[in-house]
Protein backbone atom coordinates (compact mmCIF):
# COMPACT_ATOMS: atom_id res chain seq x y z
CA UNK A 1 0.00 0.00 0.00
CA UNK A 2 1.73 3.69 -0.87
CA UNK A 3 1.47 6.21 1.55
CA UNK A 4 -0.89 8.16 -0.83
CA UNK A 5 -3.35 4.91 -0.55
CA UNK A 6 -2.59 4.78 3.17
CA UNK A 7 -3.72 8.51 3.60
CA UNK A 8 -6.94 7.68 1.45
CA UNK A 9 -7.60 4.81 3.63
CA UNK A 10 -7.58 7.10 6.92
CA UNK A 11 -9.67 9.63 5.21
CA UNK A 12 -12.44 7.72 4.34
CA UNK A 13 -12.20 5.36 7.76
CA UNK A 14 -12.57 8.82 9.36
CA UNK A 15 -15.26 9.80 7.31
CA UNK A 16 -17.05 6.51 7.57
CA UNK A 17 -19.54 5.05 5.76
CA UNK A 18 -22.18 7.47 3.67
CA UNK A 19 -25.48 7.42 5.85
CA UNK A 20 -28.26 5.44 4.61
CA UNK A 21 -31.30 7.10 5.00
CA UNK A 22 -34.23 5.39 6.45
CA UNK A 23 -35.81 2.45 5.26
CA UNK A 24 -39.44 3.36 5.84
CA UNK A 25 -39.01 7.02 4.32
CA UNK A 26 -37.23 5.01 1.11
CA UNK A 27 -39.87 3.13 0.76
CA UNK A 28 -42.35 5.57 0.49
CA UNK A 29 -40.35 7.38 -1.80
CA UNK A 30 -39.98 4.25 -4.00
CA UNK A 31 -43.35 3.62 -4.15
CA UNK A 32 -44.25 7.55 -4.65
CA UNK A 33 -41.57 7.25 -7.69
CA UNK A 34 -42.61 4.33 -9.05
CA UNK A 35 -46.29 5.37 -9.48
CA UNK A 36 -44.98 8.31 -11.21
CA UNK A 37 -43.03 5.89 -13.64
CA UNK A 38 -45.80 3.76 -14.38
CA UNK A 39 -47.93 6.84 -15.01
CA UNK A 40 -45.56 8.18 -17.48
CA UNK A 41 -45.53 5.39 -18.88
CA UNK A 42 -49.24 4.79 -19.58
CA UNK A 43 -49.09 8.34 -20.37
CA UNK A 44 -46.36 7.29 -23.42
CA UNK A 45 -48.32 4.29 -24.29
CA UNK A 46 -51.58 6.78 -24.52
CA UNK A 47 -49.12 8.94 -27.15
CA UNK A 48 -47.69 6.76 -29.19
CA UNK A 49 -51.32 5.17 -29.97
CA UNK A 50 -52.72 8.56 -30.84
CA UNK A 51 -49.59 9.26 -32.71
CA UNK A 52 -50.33 5.83 -34.55
CA UNK A 53 -54.07 6.79 -34.89
CA UNK A 54 -53.21 10.37 -36.49
CA UNK A 55 -50.38 8.16 -38.73
CA UNK A 56 -52.98 5.70 -39.91
CA UNK A 57 -55.58 9.03 -40.88
CA UNK A 58 -52.76 10.41 -42.57
CA UNK A 59 -51.59 7.80 -44.30
CA UNK A 60 -55.20 7.00 -45.51
CA UNK A 61 -55.81 10.26 -46.71
CA UNK A 62 -52.43 10.32 -48.57
CA UNK A 63 -53.16 7.07 -50.03
CA UNK A 64 -56.82 8.05 -50.98
CA UNK A 65 -55.56 11.00 -52.30
CA UNK A 66 -52.74 9.51 -54.01
CA UNK A 67 -55.74 7.18 -55.83
CA UNK A 68 -57.53 10.34 -56.47
CA UNK A 69 -54.65 12.24 -58.47
CA UNK A 70 -53.84 8.68 -60.34
CA UNK A 71 -57.55 8.19 -61.28
CA UNK A 72 -57.39 12.15 -62.45
CA UNK A 73 -54.48 11.94 -64.12
CA UNK A 74 -54.49 8.43 -65.82
CA UNK A 75 -55.30 7.59 -69.18
CA UNK A 76 -58.73 5.82 -69.66
CA UNK A 77 -57.80 2.19 -69.22
CA UNK A 78 -56.68 0.05 -71.98
CA UNK A 79 -59.38 -1.13 -74.44
CA UNK A 80 -59.39 -5.21 -74.18
CA UNK A 81 -61.98 -6.03 -76.13
CA UNK A 82 -65.59 -5.30 -78.21
CA UNK A 83 -69.02 -6.23 -77.93
CA UNK A 84 -71.35 -5.42 -80.68
CA UNK A 85 -69.20 -2.41 -81.53
CA UNK A 86 -68.52 -1.32 -78.15
CA UNK A 87 -65.47 -1.06 -76.22
CA UNK A 88 -64.62 -2.57 -73.31
CA UNK A 89 -61.84 -1.46 -71.34
CA UNK A 90 -59.66 -2.98 -68.47
CA UNK A 91 -61.83 -3.17 -65.26
CA UNK A 92 -65.07 -3.53 -66.71
CA UNK A 93 -67.16 -6.27 -66.11
CA UNK A 94 -69.48 -7.96 -68.41
CA UNK A 95 -72.50 -9.90 -67.92
CA UNK A 96 -74.83 -11.97 -70.45
CA UNK A 97 -78.66 -11.39 -70.84
CA UNK A 98 -80.13 -14.69 -68.70
CA UNK A 99 -81.54 -15.74 -72.22
CA UNK A 100 -79.29 -14.77 -74.29
CA UNK A 101 -75.29 -15.22 -75.95
CA UNK A 102 -73.19 -12.39 -76.07
CA UNK A 103 -70.09 -12.76 -78.58
CA UNK A 104 -66.40 -10.59 -77.31
CA UNK A 105 -63.80 -9.93 -79.40
CA UNK A 106 -60.05 -8.88 -78.41
CA UNK A 107 -59.11 -7.10 -81.11
CA UNK A 108 -54.91 -7.07 -80.25
CA UNK A 109 -55.05 -10.95 -79.75
CA UNK A 110 -57.66 -11.98 -82.62
CA UNK A 111 -59.35 -14.27 -79.90
CA UNK A 112 -63.28 -14.60 -79.43
CA UNK A 113 -64.72 -14.89 -75.89
CA UNK A 114 -68.40 -16.69 -76.42
CA UNK A 115 -70.45 -16.36 -72.94
CA UNK A 116 -73.19 -18.26 -71.76
CA UNK A 117 -76.39 -17.22 -70.32
CA UNK A 118 -76.01 -14.83 -67.39
CA UNK A 119 -72.43 -15.32 -67.21
CA UNK A 120 -70.44 -12.65 -65.73
CA UNK A 121 -66.75 -11.24 -66.01
CA UNK A 122 -64.54 -8.91 -65.38
CA UNK A 123 -61.83 -8.06 -67.53
CA UNK A 124 -58.76 -7.60 -65.47
CA UNK A 125 -55.91 -6.81 -68.38
CA UNK A 126 -55.92 -7.48 -72.17
CA UNK A 127 -54.66 -10.86 -70.80
CA UNK A 128 -56.74 -11.99 -68.02
CA UNK A 129 -60.26 -11.94 -67.52
CA UNK A 130 -62.07 -13.11 -63.76
CA UNK A 131 -64.62 -15.77 -64.51
CA UNK A 132 -67.11 -14.29 -61.84
CA UNK A 133 -70.22 -16.67 -62.81
CA UNK A 134 -71.50 -18.95 -65.84
CA UNK A 135 -69.28 -20.21 -68.73
CA UNK A 136 -67.25 -19.14 -71.52
CA UNK A 137 -66.02 -20.32 -74.53
CA UNK A 138 -62.79 -19.57 -75.84
CA UNK A 139 -61.30 -19.31 -79.36
CA UNK A 140 -58.12 -17.73 -79.92
CA UNK A 141 -57.79 -18.53 -83.60
CA UNK A 142 -55.62 -20.32 -85.83
CA UNK A 143 -52.94 -18.03 -84.71
CA UNK A 144 -50.33 -20.27 -82.92
CA UNK A 145 -48.64 -16.88 -81.35
CA UNK A 146 -51.66 -15.34 -80.30
CA UNK A 147 -51.25 -13.80 -76.97
CA UNK A 148 -52.03 -16.20 -74.31
CA UNK A 149 -55.34 -15.02 -71.95
CA UNK A 150 -55.62 -15.75 -68.77
CA UNK A 151 -59.13 -16.98 -66.91
CA UNK A 152 -58.98 -16.89 -63.48
CA UNK A 153 -62.00 -18.31 -61.63
CA UNK A 154 -61.28 -17.86 -57.70
CA UNK A 155 -57.84 -20.21 -56.75
CA UNK A 156 -58.02 -21.63 -60.47
CA UNK A 157 -56.10 -20.43 -63.27
CA UNK A 158 -56.43 -21.41 -66.76
CA UNK A 159 -54.10 -20.61 -69.53
CA UNK A 160 -54.50 -21.14 -72.96
CA UNK A 161 -51.86 -22.43 -75.72
CA UNK A 162 -53.45 -21.81 -79.16
CA UNK A 163 -56.85 -23.25 -78.36
CA UNK A 164 -60.71 -23.65 -78.12
CA UNK A 165 -62.14 -24.36 -74.96
CA UNK A 166 -64.88 -23.60 -72.14
CA UNK A 167 -64.38 -22.74 -69.04
CA UNK A 168 -67.23 -22.81 -66.81
CA UNK A 169 -67.52 -21.52 -63.16
CA UNK A 170 -69.83 -23.97 -60.81
CA UNK A 171 -70.92 -22.94 -57.10
CA UNK A 172 -68.01 -25.31 -55.72
CA UNK A 173 -64.86 -25.16 -58.47
CA UNK A 174 -64.30 -24.03 -62.11
CA UNK A 175 -64.55 -26.96 -64.96
CA UNK A 176 -62.66 -26.76 -68.28
CA UNK A 177 -63.66 -28.42 -71.60
CA UNK A 178 -60.63 -28.62 -74.11
CA UNK A 179 -62.09 -28.83 -77.80
CA UNK A 180 -59.13 -27.89 -79.59
CA UNK A 181 -54.98 -27.08 -78.65
CA UNK A 182 -53.99 -27.29 -75.46
CA UNK A 183 -54.83 -25.98 -71.81
CA UNK A 184 -52.96 -25.47 -68.89
CA UNK A 185 -55.41 -25.32 -65.67
CA UNK A 186 -53.74 -24.51 -62.31
CA UNK A 187 -54.52 -24.08 -58.47
CA UNK A 188 -51.73 -23.27 -56.46
CA UNK A 189 -48.77 -25.87 -57.32
CA UNK A 190 -51.27 -28.32 -58.97
CA UNK A 191 -51.09 -27.75 -62.51
CA UNK A 192 -52.75 -30.03 -65.02
CA UNK A 193 -52.24 -29.51 -69.18
CA UNK A 194 -55.38 -30.83 -70.84
CA UNK A 195 -55.68 -31.36 -74.66
CA UNK A 196 -57.99 -32.14 -76.94
CA UNK A 197 -61.52 -34.09 -75.41
CA UNK A 198 -60.10 -33.54 -72.06
CA UNK A 199 -62.12 -32.51 -69.27
CA UNK A 200 -60.46 -31.24 -66.26
CA UNK A 201 -62.20 -29.60 -62.80
CA UNK A 202 -60.60 -27.88 -59.81
CA UNK A 203 -62.52 -27.45 -56.71
CA UNK A 204 -62.59 -24.32 -54.83
CA UNK A 205 -61.62 -26.18 -51.75
CA UNK A 206 -58.03 -26.69 -50.49
CA UNK A 207 -56.68 -29.93 -50.18
CA UNK A 208 -58.26 -31.70 -53.20
CA UNK A 209 -56.34 -32.28 -56.69
CA UNK A 210 -58.15 -31.76 -59.97
CA UNK A 211 -60.25 -34.07 -61.68
CA UNK A 212 -59.50 -34.86 -65.14
CA UNK A 213 -61.39 -36.83 -67.55
CA UNK A 214 -62.22 -37.27 -71.28
CA UNK A 215 -64.63 -35.50 -72.93
CA UNK A 216 -66.21 -35.04 -76.58
CA UNK A 217 -64.76 -32.05 -78.08
CA UNK A 218 -67.73 -31.08 -80.20
CA UNK A 219 -71.61 -32.17 -79.89
CA UNK A 220 -74.25 -31.38 -77.34
CA UNK A 221 -72.29 -29.81 -74.52
CA UNK A 222 -70.52 -27.30 -77.14
CA UNK A 223 -73.69 -26.86 -78.79
CA UNK A 224 -74.63 -23.47 -76.99
CA UNK A 225 -70.83 -21.93 -77.72
CA UNK A 226 -71.19 -22.86 -81.85
CA UNK A 227 -73.90 -20.64 -81.94
CA UNK A 228 -72.18 -17.77 -82.04
CA UNK A 229 -69.95 -19.14 -83.95
CA UNK A 230 -68.34 -16.52 -86.52
CA UNK A 231 -70.48 -16.37 -89.67
CA UNK A 232 -68.39 -18.54 -92.23
CA UNK A 233 -67.16 -16.96 -95.22
CA UNK A 234 -67.31 -19.07 -98.37
CA UNK A 235 -66.86 -16.69 -101.43
CA UNK A 236 -63.66 -17.74 -103.44
CA UNK A 237 -62.42 -20.32 -101.24
CA UNK A 238 -62.60 -23.96 -101.91
CA UNK A 239 -64.64 -26.36 -100.24
CA UNK A 240 -61.99 -28.03 -98.21
CA UNK A 241 -60.89 -24.96 -96.98
CA UNK A 242 -64.13 -24.21 -95.95
CA UNK A 243 -64.62 -27.62 -94.29
CA UNK A 244 -61.68 -27.50 -92.14
CA UNK A 245 -62.98 -23.90 -91.08
CA UNK A 246 -66.09 -25.62 -89.87
CA UNK A 247 -64.20 -28.63 -88.52
CA UNK A 248 -62.40 -26.02 -86.00
CA UNK A 249 -65.79 -24.36 -85.34
CA UNK A 250 -67.21 -27.54 -84.50
CA UNK A 251 -64.65 -29.07 -82.56
CA UNK A 252 -64.44 -32.03 -84.79
CA UNK A 253 -61.82 -33.58 -86.73
CA UNK A 254 -62.19 -34.02 -90.40
CA UNK A 255 -61.06 -37.10 -92.72
CA UNK A 256 -61.72 -37.86 -95.69
CA UNK A 257 -62.72 -41.29 -97.42
CA UNK A 258 -60.23 -41.10 -100.03
CA UNK A 259 -57.39 -38.83 -100.84
CA UNK A 260 -59.02 -38.41 -104.14
CA UNK A 261 -62.18 -37.23 -102.34
CA UNK A 262 -60.05 -34.44 -100.44
CA UNK A 263 -58.36 -33.89 -104.09
CA UNK A 264 -61.88 -32.91 -105.25
CA UNK A 265 -62.87 -30.63 -102.35
CA UNK A 266 -59.40 -29.00 -102.57
CA UNK A 267 -60.50 -27.97 -106.25
CA UNK A 268 -64.21 -27.26 -106.04
CA UNK A 269 -64.41 -23.65 -105.42
CA UNK A 270 -67.59 -21.15 -103.37
CA UNK A 271 -69.09 -18.41 -104.10
CA UNK A 272 -71.84 -16.77 -102.26
CA UNK A 273 -72.99 -14.81 -99.10
CA UNK A 274 -71.50 -15.48 -95.38
CA UNK A 275 -73.24 -18.71 -93.89
CA UNK A 276 -74.74 -17.42 -90.81
CA UNK A 277 -75.83 -20.45 -88.85
CA UNK A 278 -74.00 -23.28 -86.18
CA UNK A 279 -70.81 -24.99 -88.03
CA UNK A 280 -72.77 -28.32 -87.61
CA UNK A 281 -76.01 -27.08 -89.67
CA UNK A 282 -73.84 -25.05 -91.93
CA UNK A 283 -71.59 -28.43 -92.59
CA UNK A 284 -74.67 -29.89 -93.99
CA UNK A 285 -75.77 -26.89 -95.84
CA UNK A 286 -72.37 -26.05 -97.71
CA UNK A 287 -72.30 -30.29 -98.44
CA UNK A 288 -75.83 -30.03 -99.83
CA UNK A 289 -74.49 -28.20 -102.73
CA UNK A 290 -71.24 -30.05 -103.59
CA UNK A 291 -70.81 -33.94 -104.17
CA UNK A 292 -69.68 -35.25 -100.77
CA UNK A 293 -71.60 -35.85 -97.71
CA UNK A 294 -71.22 -36.71 -94.60
CA UNK A 295 -70.61 -40.35 -94.39
CA UNK A 296 -72.71 -42.59 -91.58
CA UNK A 297 -69.07 -44.01 -90.17
CA UNK A 298 -68.73 -40.78 -88.91
CA UNK A 299 -68.64 -40.88 -85.10
CA UNK A 300 -68.21 -38.84 -82.17
CA UNK A 301 -65.85 -36.38 -82.80
CA UNK A 302 -64.80 -37.78 -86.29
CA UNK A 303 -66.93 -36.54 -89.47
CA UNK A 304 -66.24 -38.78 -92.27
CA UNK A 305 -66.38 -37.15 -95.83
CA UNK A 306 -67.14 -39.32 -98.77
CA UNK A 307 -68.96 -39.76 -101.75
CA UNK A 308 -72.40 -38.49 -102.47
CA UNK B 1 -24.64 2.90 -25.32
CA UNK B 2 -23.43 3.66 -21.48
CA UNK B 3 -24.66 1.89 -18.93
CA UNK B 4 -26.30 4.80 -17.71
CA UNK B 5 -28.29 4.89 -21.35
CA UNK B 6 -29.17 1.01 -21.45
CA UNK B 7 -30.77 1.55 -18.03
CA UNK B 8 -33.30 4.50 -18.71
CA UNK B 9 -33.93 2.50 -22.03
CA UNK B 10 -35.04 -0.63 -20.24
CA UNK B 11 -36.81 1.52 -18.05
CA UNK B 12 -38.61 3.32 -20.89
CA UNK B 13 -39.74 -0.27 -21.92
CA UNK B 14 -41.28 -0.66 -18.30
CA UNK B 15 -38.68 -2.99 -16.86
CA UNK B 16 -39.57 -3.39 -13.43
CA UNK B 17 -36.12 -4.73 -12.58
CA UNK B 18 -34.46 -1.47 -14.62
CA UNK B 19 -36.49 1.01 -12.53
CA UNK B 20 -35.98 -1.26 -8.98
CA UNK B 21 -31.46 -0.90 -9.70
CA UNK B 22 -32.42 2.89 -10.74
CA UNK B 23 -33.80 3.72 -7.73
CA UNK B 24 -31.59 1.58 -5.33
CA UNK B 25 -28.55 3.15 -7.10
CA UNK B 26 -29.91 6.55 -6.99
CA UNK B 27 -32.49 7.89 -4.89
CA UNK B 28 -30.47 6.74 -1.18
CA UNK B 29 -27.57 9.39 -3.09
CA UNK B 30 -30.06 11.92 -4.10
CA UNK B 31 -31.45 12.05 -1.04
CA UNK B 32 -28.01 12.98 0.67
CA UNK B 33 -27.64 15.42 -1.82
CA UNK B 34 -30.74 17.34 -0.99
CA UNK B 35 -30.37 16.52 2.95
CA UNK B 36 -27.68 19.25 3.71
CA UNK B 37 -29.49 21.73 1.41
CA UNK B 38 -32.56 21.88 3.77
CA UNK B 39 -30.31 22.04 7.21
CA UNK B 40 -30.68 18.31 7.49
CA UNK B 41 -35.20 18.48 7.66
CA UNK B 42 -35.45 14.97 7.15
CA UNK B 43 -38.92 15.31 6.01
CA UNK B 44 -38.64 18.25 4.12
CA UNK B 45 -35.54 16.31 2.30
CA UNK B 46 -38.09 13.68 1.51
CA UNK B 47 -40.52 15.80 0.14
CA UNK B 48 -37.95 17.71 -2.66
CA UNK B 49 -36.75 14.01 -3.32
CA UNK B 50 -40.15 12.40 -4.07
CA UNK B 51 -41.08 16.16 -6.22
CA UNK B 52 -37.52 15.53 -8.23
CA UNK B 53 -37.81 11.67 -8.73
CA UNK B 54 -41.54 12.55 -9.64
CA UNK B 55 -40.61 14.86 -12.13
CA UNK B 56 -37.35 12.88 -12.95
CA UNK B 57 -39.71 10.19 -14.02
CA UNK B 58 -41.97 11.94 -16.43
CA UNK B 59 -38.76 13.49 -17.74
CA UNK B 60 -36.29 10.36 -18.11
CA UNK B 61 -37.57 9.74 -21.81
CA UNK B 62 -35.97 13.14 -22.98
CA UNK B 63 -32.48 12.05 -21.11
CA UNK B 64 -29.74 11.55 -23.70
CA UNK B 65 -26.49 11.26 -21.15
CA UNK B 66 -25.26 14.40 -21.88
CA UNK B 67 -24.75 14.66 -18.54
CA UNK B 68 -24.50 11.96 -16.17
CA UNK B 69 -27.38 10.60 -14.65
CA UNK B 70 -26.93 11.85 -11.31
CA UNK B 71 -25.90 14.99 -12.20
CA UNK B 72 -29.42 15.55 -14.33
CA UNK B 73 -30.72 14.14 -10.96
CA UNK B 74 -29.49 16.18 -8.85
CA UNK B 75 -30.43 19.40 -11.44
CA UNK B 76 -33.70 18.68 -11.07
CA UNK B 77 -33.60 18.64 -7.38
CA UNK B 78 -31.87 21.30 -7.43
CA UNK B 79 -34.81 23.24 -9.30
CA UNK B 80 -37.43 21.71 -7.07
CA UNK B 81 -35.27 23.48 -3.72
CA UNK B 82 -35.16 26.87 -5.27
CA UNK B 83 -38.78 26.48 -6.06
CA UNK B 84 -39.64 25.37 -2.46
CA UNK B 85 -37.66 28.29 -1.47
CA UNK B 86 -39.80 30.69 -3.24
CA UNK B 87 -42.98 29.12 -1.81
CA UNK B 88 -41.66 30.13 1.73
CA UNK B 89 -40.86 32.70 4.02
CA UNK B 90 -37.43 30.83 4.55
CA UNK B 91 -36.14 32.06 1.33
CA UNK B 92 -33.55 34.88 2.85
CA UNK B 93 -32.27 31.85 5.18
CA UNK B 94 -31.37 28.88 2.35
CA UNK B 95 -30.91 30.72 -0.65
CA UNK B 96 -27.30 31.48 -0.86
CA UNK B 97 -25.22 28.59 -2.63
CA UNK B 98 -22.02 28.30 -3.79
CA UNK B 99 -23.60 27.24 -6.72
CA UNK B 100 -23.40 30.88 -7.88
CA UNK B 101 -19.82 29.93 -7.93
CA UNK B 102 -19.25 28.92 -11.82
CA UNK B 103 -16.04 27.35 -11.97
CA UNK B 104 -16.64 25.27 -9.09
CA UNK B 105 -20.52 24.08 -10.39
CA UNK B 106 -18.78 23.52 -13.65
CA UNK B 107 -16.20 21.09 -11.99
CA UNK B 108 -18.02 19.43 -10.00
CA UNK B 109 -21.50 19.96 -11.52
CA UNK B 110 -24.26 19.26 -8.61
CA UNK B 111 -22.18 19.45 -5.63
CA UNK B 112 -22.49 23.11 -3.90
CA UNK B 113 -22.46 23.65 -0.22
CA UNK B 114 -24.88 26.17 1.11
CA UNK B 115 -22.86 29.33 3.03
CA UNK B 116 -24.07 28.27 6.46
CA UNK B 117 -21.85 24.87 6.10
CA UNK B 118 -18.59 26.24 5.00
CA UNK B 119 -15.74 25.37 6.73
CA UNK B 120 -15.40 28.75 8.53
CA UNK B 121 -18.49 28.28 9.92
CA UNK B 122 -18.54 24.91 11.43
CA UNK B 123 -15.65 22.87 12.27
CA UNK B 124 -12.99 22.46 9.60
CA UNK B 125 -12.49 18.45 10.17
CA UNK B 126 -15.54 17.89 10.01
CA UNK B 127 -16.70 19.90 6.80
CA UNK B 128 -13.57 17.39 5.14
CA UNK B 129 -14.98 14.59 6.13
CA UNK B 130 -18.68 15.12 5.30
CA UNK B 131 -17.43 16.02 1.91
CA UNK B 132 -15.74 12.82 1.73
CA UNK B 133 -18.87 11.50 1.68
CA UNK B 134 -20.44 13.97 -0.77
CA UNK B 135 -17.35 12.81 -3.25
CA UNK B 136 -18.32 9.24 -2.90
CA UNK B 137 -21.61 10.10 -3.90
CA UNK B 138 -20.52 11.56 -6.81
CA UNK B 139 -18.44 8.69 -7.84
CA UNK B 140 -19.86 6.12 -10.03
CA UNK B 141 -22.05 3.84 -7.78
CA UNK B 142 -19.78 1.07 -8.34
CA UNK B 143 -16.35 3.43 -8.02
CA UNK B 144 -17.98 4.91 -4.63
CA UNK B 145 -19.07 1.04 -3.34
CA UNK B 146 -15.56 -0.20 -4.01
CA UNK B 147 -13.50 2.43 -2.17
CA UNK B 148 -15.95 2.61 0.85
CA UNK B 149 -15.83 -1.88 0.49
CA UNK B 150 -11.76 -1.73 0.37
CA UNK B 151 -10.83 1.36 2.79
CA UNK B 152 -13.61 1.23 4.92
CA UNK B 153 -14.72 -1.94 5.54
CA UNK B 154 -11.55 -3.56 4.51
CA UNK B 155 -12.40 -6.35 2.02
CA UNK B 156 -9.91 -7.79 -0.40
CA UNK B 157 -9.54 -7.31 -4.32
CA UNK B 158 -10.62 -10.88 -4.23
CA UNK B 159 -14.16 -10.10 -2.10
CA UNK B 160 -15.19 -6.98 -4.36
CA UNK B 161 -14.48 -8.47 -7.07
CA UNK B 162 -16.83 -10.96 -6.54
CA UNK B 163 -19.75 -8.41 -5.71
CA UNK B 164 -19.23 -6.89 -8.66
CA UNK B 165 -18.60 -9.94 -10.80
CA UNK B 166 -14.99 -8.70 -11.65
CA UNK B 167 -11.66 -10.61 -12.07
CA UNK B 168 -9.04 -9.98 -9.60
CA UNK B 169 -7.02 -7.83 -12.19
CA UNK B 170 -10.47 -5.78 -13.57
CA UNK B 171 -11.16 -5.15 -9.77
CA UNK B 172 -7.40 -3.73 -9.00
CA UNK B 173 -7.82 -1.61 -12.57
CA UNK B 174 -11.53 -0.21 -11.08
CA UNK B 175 -9.81 0.77 -8.06
CA UNK B 176 -7.27 2.41 -9.03
CA UNK B 177 -9.79 4.49 -11.15
CA UNK B 178 -12.11 5.01 -8.61
CA UNK B 179 -9.10 6.23 -6.51
CA UNK B 180 -8.63 9.14 -9.54
CA UNK B 181 -11.65 10.00 -9.56
CA UNK B 182 -12.06 10.69 -5.95
CA UNK B 183 -8.68 12.58 -5.43
CA UNK B 184 -10.14 14.71 -8.07
CA UNK B 185 -13.62 15.33 -6.92
CA UNK B 186 -12.66 15.83 -3.49
CA UNK B 187 -9.82 18.22 -4.11
CA UNK B 188 -12.31 20.34 -6.27
CA UNK B 189 -14.87 19.98 -3.18
CA UNK B 190 -12.58 20.80 -0.63
CA UNK B 191 -11.12 23.66 -2.19
CA UNK B 192 -14.54 25.18 -3.43
CA UNK B 193 -15.27 25.34 0.07
CA UNK B 194 -12.78 27.25 0.96
CA UNK B 195 -10.81 24.41 2.62
CA UNK B 196 -7.54 22.04 2.30
CA UNK B 197 -6.88 18.70 3.28
CA UNK B 198 -4.63 18.46 6.03
CA UNK B 199 -2.02 15.91 5.90
CA UNK B 200 -2.85 15.12 2.21
CA UNK B 201 -0.95 16.22 -0.74
CA UNK B 202 -2.76 14.71 -3.40
CA UNK B 203 0.24 15.77 -5.77
CA UNK B 204 2.21 12.90 -4.35
CA UNK B 205 -0.73 10.53 -5.31
CA UNK B 206 0.52 7.82 -8.08
CA UNK B 207 -2.83 5.99 -8.35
Amino acid sequence: MTPPSRKLEHLLREAGHRPEPDAQMLERLRAATHAAWQAQLAERRRQRQRWFAIAASLLLVAVGGLLMIRQQDSVPAMVVASMDGRLLRAGEEVTAPAAGLVLLRMPQTGTSLRLAPGTRLRWRTAEAVELLAGRIYVDTGHESDALPLRIEAGPVSIMHVGTQFVAERLADGVQVLVRDGVVRMSRGNDIVQLSRGETAKASFASGTAIERTVSASSGEAWSWADALAPPLLVEGRDLRSVLQEMAYQAGFTLRFDQASIESRAAGTMLHGPAIELPPTQALHAVLATSDLRVLPASSGDDVLIGPR
Amino acid sequence: MTSEQQLVKAMGRGDEAAFERFFRDYAPRLYRFVLPRVRGDAQLAEEICQEALGRAMQKIAGWRGEASLFTWLCQIARNQLTDHWRRTVQREQFEVLSEDDPEIAAAVESIQISALERPENRNARAELLRLVQVALDRLPMNYGNALEWKYIDGFSVAEIGSRLALNPIATQSLLARARRAFRDIFSTLAGGAGATAPGFDWEDETS
